[in-house]
């Protein structure tokens, strides 16, 4: 009686609890709170929370390797690389390319906020990170929570529970973040720059688009194919308009069943002892500075652009070349309109917006090209 | 420092060097899709 008793407590997880668990929880909780309470980017901030919380529970081996029920989803899931090019089918379903297609100068901001995610790899670098490490931070700065999860899962994995939960974090803040480096680096004339109306595009360059892209994108960086070969095909579901119920499930039901299989076990890889490292501090960090330098190279590159063009750009498109979508488009109309109200700037917006999300894929690409 | 900034280098090259291709791309759709829809109308 007294032994069983005595081996009841002894595999009671109570009595195997570290303060750094307890830590873990408190971060959990912060989380959990943050997306309820706040709407912080919930659909994945409060799987992440409860992953963490679940993986900071001694003995309860949810991420024990080939036992696990978080481990297997984070196996199969992510390290087989299913998720997150799951994701992008139902984020390619939800987009609407006709923006850029009208405009298609924009798809330069896509590229200029890129710089942001390199000038962090080599800065976190210089910091004497190791390369694969470096890469990982400065993608953060592409603002799209799939792709640094997916490059995170192949070139550094141990970080990945921090990157997810920084992109995650500083997407919600998008709207906190961007607005005070827009202002920093435009004057208020240009501010108030009107774009002209684009042009309107033909269903058939629509449906042509996703194809085409298809085939430059995966032909020039062919490590970007998973992820883009799922994102053009689930927008061509979407333009074809022959395939309502694929367009129907990639959008809606698929896109949330893999978003809850993405969030728990991402915020199960957060264990207290890969987790409460200086390291995380430095990637919470760089993920802020990456953020920030895209913001401000896709402004600048903007305002380049217009030293040489007779039909200007507002330059704080720029800000949109960040992924985010749609936030940081809708932000960039907000801080216009603040400036002029007539200005109607959220469509032109998503062009770059949209162009952010390959310009991230083909850097995560490149990356895995040269690192992977 | 030299493999960091190689990469750098190449990969914001490449980036851009991609987009470049997908702005051609893109006029060519146009065009393309222009250029169906001419012979779909002549066609009827």
């Amino acid at each position: 009686m007294g032994n069983d008793m005595l081996a009841v407590f002894q595999t009671a997880g109570l009595f195997h609890l570290t303060p750094g668990m307890l830590l873990m929880w408190l971060i959990a909780s912060v989380l959990i709170y943050l997306a309820i309470a706040k709407q912080y980017e919930p659909l994945l901030l409060l799987p992440i929370g409860f992953g963490i919380l679940l993986a900071n529970l001694p003995l309860a081996g949810l991420m024990e390797p080939g036992e696990g029920l978080l481990w297997r989803f984070y196996h199969y899931g992510i390290q087989w690389e299913i998720i997150p090019p799951l994701i992008f089918l139902g984020l390619g379903a939800l987009t609407d390319f006709g923006p850029l297609l009208s405009k298609p100068v924009l798809i330069f901001l896509g590229a200029g906020a890129q710089a942001g995610v390199y000038l962090t790899f080599f800065a976190a670098s210089a910091m004497g990170f190791d390369l694969r490490e470096a890469a990982t931070m400065g993608i953060i700065g592409g603002a799209d929570g799939p792709t640094t999860i997916f490059l995170a899962s192949k070139l550094a994995p141990h970080m990945l529970g921090s990157c997810a939960v920084a992109a995650y974090s500083y997407m919600a803040l998008v709207p906190i973040i961007q607005p005070p480096v827009m202002r920093l680096l435009t004057t208020s004339k240009e501010r108030t720059i009107r774009m002209k109306k684009g042009r309107k595009v033909s269903q058939l360059e629509k449906i042509i688009f996703p194809i085409v892209a298809t085939l430059v994108i995966i032909l020039l960086v062919p490590a970007a194919a998973p992820l883009i070969a799922m994102f053009m095909l689930g927008n061509l579901f979407r333009e074809a308009k022959v395939v309502e119920r694929l367009t129907q499930a990639a959008q809606s039901e698929l896109l949330n069943i893999v978003t809850i299989f993405l969030g728990l076990p991402v915020g199960a890889t957060m264990n207290a002892e890969t987790f409460l490292q200086p390291r995380s501090l430095f990637i919470f960090f760089f993920g802020l500075f990456a953020f920030i330098v895209s913001t401000a190279t896709g402004i600048l590159l903007a305002k380049l652009m217009n030293l040489a063009r007779r039909e200007k750009i507002n330059p704080l498109l720029g800000a949109a070349g960040v992924s985010a979508v749609p936030m940081s488009a809708r932000v960039v109309h907000k801080v216009g309109s603040q400036y002029d109200k007539k200005n109607y700037l959220l469509m032109f917006a998503m062009g770059p917006n949209v162009a952010g999300v390959i310009g991230t894929v083909i850097a995560a690409g490149i990356f895995l090209t040269l690192l992977g | 420092m030299k493999t960091a900034l190689q990469i750098f280098a190449s990969g914001l090259g490449g980036v851009f060097i991609g987009m470049t291709l997908l702005y051609v791309a893109i006029r060519l759709t146009r065009l393309a899709a222009e250029a169906l829809a001419k012979g779909e109308s002549h066609g009827k």
